[in-house]
């Protein structure tokens, strides 16, 4: 099939437009304003980490595993996380639980590299399981590439516990 | 011949199909479970129903004969209608455990649960709790919660292998299935009842937990654990050979496969794999270097020319290409004999497995080689199985070149080593024991990167040798061995492989650790 061309009329800026300085001085403007604010005590910017800002709670920080308010994991490895994660930031290789265990699979690693990850939220949108969150974690660091790689136990310190009124594993 | 009309196409049957036979041969798929055309028909299971006209109550399509003039709606309201009905039953005690079930996939109840189920319950009361992971002898676990008692199991062990180390034990709600003998399965196929099972109440102890069947790499090749060559698919994932499972071919193994056969992949996956090729270091017995393929190549043409000896010993796994490859390969450095080893069992039976465990024996028989009898010096060894080839040969060969999968198999007097990839790593054509050919292919998902197919480094070392021979590909190998009438009397099938790949994309991408 032959391409079809649509050409886009563009519209003639104005004399207004072309001239520039109108834009810079109503950019000027503002700064100039938040200048004298500053002056007059009203300060906009935050001594960071003195100071801290209040995370909301949509905010989507690094992603974590949740235990429920049993103190039981709640990841049981079946790796939808992993499948749907866009750069490929998770690794899981599932293990399996002693006998006496609710359910008897969980993950043996379950590592979410941070240099990859790119917050996008879907693992936790996709966990049958409720057991991965966006946390509140924004402050990501490390001295060495692989300290970014969170293992299983630091993304379980950092998602805590959430209570878990259903609990299907008790009576699915 | 007589004619049913199914979903508006009239189709001929010969007398005594049923409904789904003649459906499935016209492309036409009817859900069932219980239904397998290898057992006998159960007719428990209900999902099958289908309208047939003139008829007020659906019927079975895997129990009812196909009849002269019959009218069949496999789709219409009142078919499934019943089928979202016998799933609602199927649902009241069947446990929401996808998320942890290895079934999940490529299970039957998830996929008609998705086409015909209730997104609700209307059953108030807790589902029923029965026994979970239970023991089936040492490779099999079994859930008696996902079990949806469609007998597969049971039918299996009682009508192919004639062993009924199963039955189905209590009554309704509580039905389970159970072992009657104590312990262990008294025959060799009995994992085929993990394949049988459409649920996940049958998982297999080697797979269990391994991977998600949905990032599985699958290949269609043939099992080389004996001489039968069963049709298997490999399913893999990042280098790693995970399961194997049968592929129907009513002229091999019918839909089944041994659970030694099953299981005898292990050394794909052994971490002593040989990854590099190997030179000489010094004079020394086991004094070696690595080296990359090219001085490999190098010196292994320098060699062969230094010793000037001929002869193969060789692996009765290997393919007919290698084997061509390498019989021309040692000709051109010199004279000697084309011998095999092969490991011979004593586990052999009327059914699938046979005692001769080279997969391509009868391949080698016609290509000219004869079974080893004792250590001789050769120019090519080609070791893929270290019990195929057991140490006194492949050390007494004292081979110039050796082509090893395991790094300790390497014979210690060898002068070069190449790393052989397995047969789930290349491509190649097997004679099985009746004399049958067969694909074996190579699997994208397993084994090392970057290991050369050995059917190329020979070809290399070859012409490095003989300056005025032609370079061989597949097609050419393959006129090589239609040029043996004993292999051309095989009738060489006309095989397509994919092309070989660039070596650095043989295993995926580097995934986080
Ligand atoms: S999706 Fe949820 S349950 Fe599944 S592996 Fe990820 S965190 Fe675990
Ligand atoms: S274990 Fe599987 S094959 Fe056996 S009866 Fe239950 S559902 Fe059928
Ligand atoms: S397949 Fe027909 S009743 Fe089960």
């Amino acid at each position: 099939m032959a391409a079809t061309v649509k050409t886009i009329a563009r519209r003639k800026t104005t004399l207004k437009e072309r001239l520039l300085f109108p834009a810079i001085f109503s950019g000027m403007k503002i700064t100039i304003g938040h200048f004298f604010r500053t002056l007059r005590g009203k300060r906009v910017t935050m001594q960071y980490p003195e100071e801290r800002w209040e995370v909301k709670d949509n905010y989507r920080g690094a992603p974590a595993l949740v235990k429920d308010d049993e103190g039981r994991p709640k990841c049981v490895a079946c790796s939808l996380c992993e499948y749907v994660c866009p750069p490929k930031a998770i690794y899981i290789v599932p293990g399996e639980l002693e006998p006496g265990n609710r359910v008897e699979r969980g993950p043996a690693v379950f590592n979410i590299n941070m240099l990859r990850c790119i917050f996008c939220g879907l693992c936790e949108e996709a966990c049958p399981e409720e057991a991965i969150f966006m946390s509140k974690e924004f402050e990501l660091w490390g001295e060495k590439r692989s300290e970014l790689v969170h293992d299983k136990e630091t993304l379980y310190a950092i998602g805590g516990v959430r209570p878990d009124p259903i609990k299907k594993w008790s009576h699915k | 011949m007589p004619t049913i009309t199914i979903d508006g196409r009239k189709l001929e049957f010969k007398p005594g199909q049923t409904i789904i036979q003649v459906a499935q041969a016209a492309g036409i798929e009817v859900p069932h479970y219980c239904y397998h055309p290898g057992l006998s028909v159960a007719g428990n299971c209900r999902i099958c129903m289908v309208e047939v006209e003139k008829n007020p109550r659906p019927q079975i399509a895997c129990y009812v004969q196909a009849a002269d003039g019959m009218v069949v709606h496999t789709q219409s309201a009142l078919a499934r209608e019943a089928r979202s009905g016998t799933m609602e039953m199927l649902l009241v005690n069947h446990p929401l455990d996808c998320p942890i079930c290895d079934q999940a996939g490529e299970c039957k109840l998830q996929d008609y649960a998705f086409e015909f189920g209730h997104p609700t319950t209307r059953s108030p009361v807790e589902k029923t709790h029965l026994p979970k992971a239970v023991p089936f002898g040492a490779k099999i676990v079994y859930d008696a919660e996902r079990c949806i008692k469609c007998t597969r199991c049971v039918r299996f062990t009682e009508e192919v292998t004639r062993t009924a180390e199963l039955s189905m034990g209590q009554r309704g709600d509580h039905e389970v299935v159970i072992m009657t003998s104590k312990g262990e399965f008294a025959t060799p196929y009995a994992m085929n009842i993990v394949d049988l099972c459409p649920v996940g109440a049958l998982t297999s102890r080697d797979f269990r937990f391994e991977s998600r069947v949905w990032f599985m790499d699958f290949t269609e090749s043939v099992c080389t654990g004996c001489a039968r060559g069963c049709n298997v698919t490999v399913g893999a994932r990042g280098g790693r050979f995970l399961r194997m499972t049968p592929r129907e071919n009513q002229d091999v193994n019918r839909w089944w496969m041994c659970d030694a056969g099953r299981t005898g992949y292990k050394f794909v996956n052994a971490p002593t794999r040989l990854l590099r090729p190997r030179v000489r270091a010094g004079a020394g017995a086991g004094d070696f270097r690595e080296a990359d393929w090219d001085e490999a190549v190098a010196a292994a043409a320098d060699a062969l020319r230094a010793s000037g000896r001929g002869g193969v010993l060789a692996d009765a796994g290997a393919t007919l290409e290698e084997l061509v490859a390498a019989r021309d390969l040692a000709a051109a450095s010199g004279k000697g004999d084309l011998r095999y080893a092969s490991r011979v069992g004593t586990d052999g039976d009327a059914f699938l497995v046979v005692n001769e465990k080279g997969a391509n024996q009868r391949g080698a028989e016609a290509l000219g080689f004869a079974r080893a009898t004792g250590p001789a010096p050769v120019a090519v060894l080609l070791v893929e199985r270290g019990d195929a080839v057991p140490k006194a040969l492949r050390d007494g060969a004292d081979p110039v070149v050796a082509f090893v999968t395991d790094a300790g198999d390497v014979p210690p007097t060898a002068q070069v080593v190449f790393p052989l990839p397995t047969w789930a790593e290349k491509d190649g054509l097997l004679v099985n024991v009746d004399g049958r050919v067969q694909p074996v292919r190579r699997s994208r998902a397993v084994g090392p990167r970057d290991l050369r197919a050995p059917t190329a480094v020979m070809e290399e070392v070859r012409l490095a040798l003989d300056p005025t021979a032609e370079p061989r590909d597949h097609a050419g190998l393959h006129a090589a061995l239609r040029a043996v009438p004993a292999v051309a009397a095989l009738g060489l099938p006309d095989v397509v492989f994919a092309p070989a790949p660039t070596p650095t994309v043989a295993a995926p991408r580097s995934r986080t650790r």
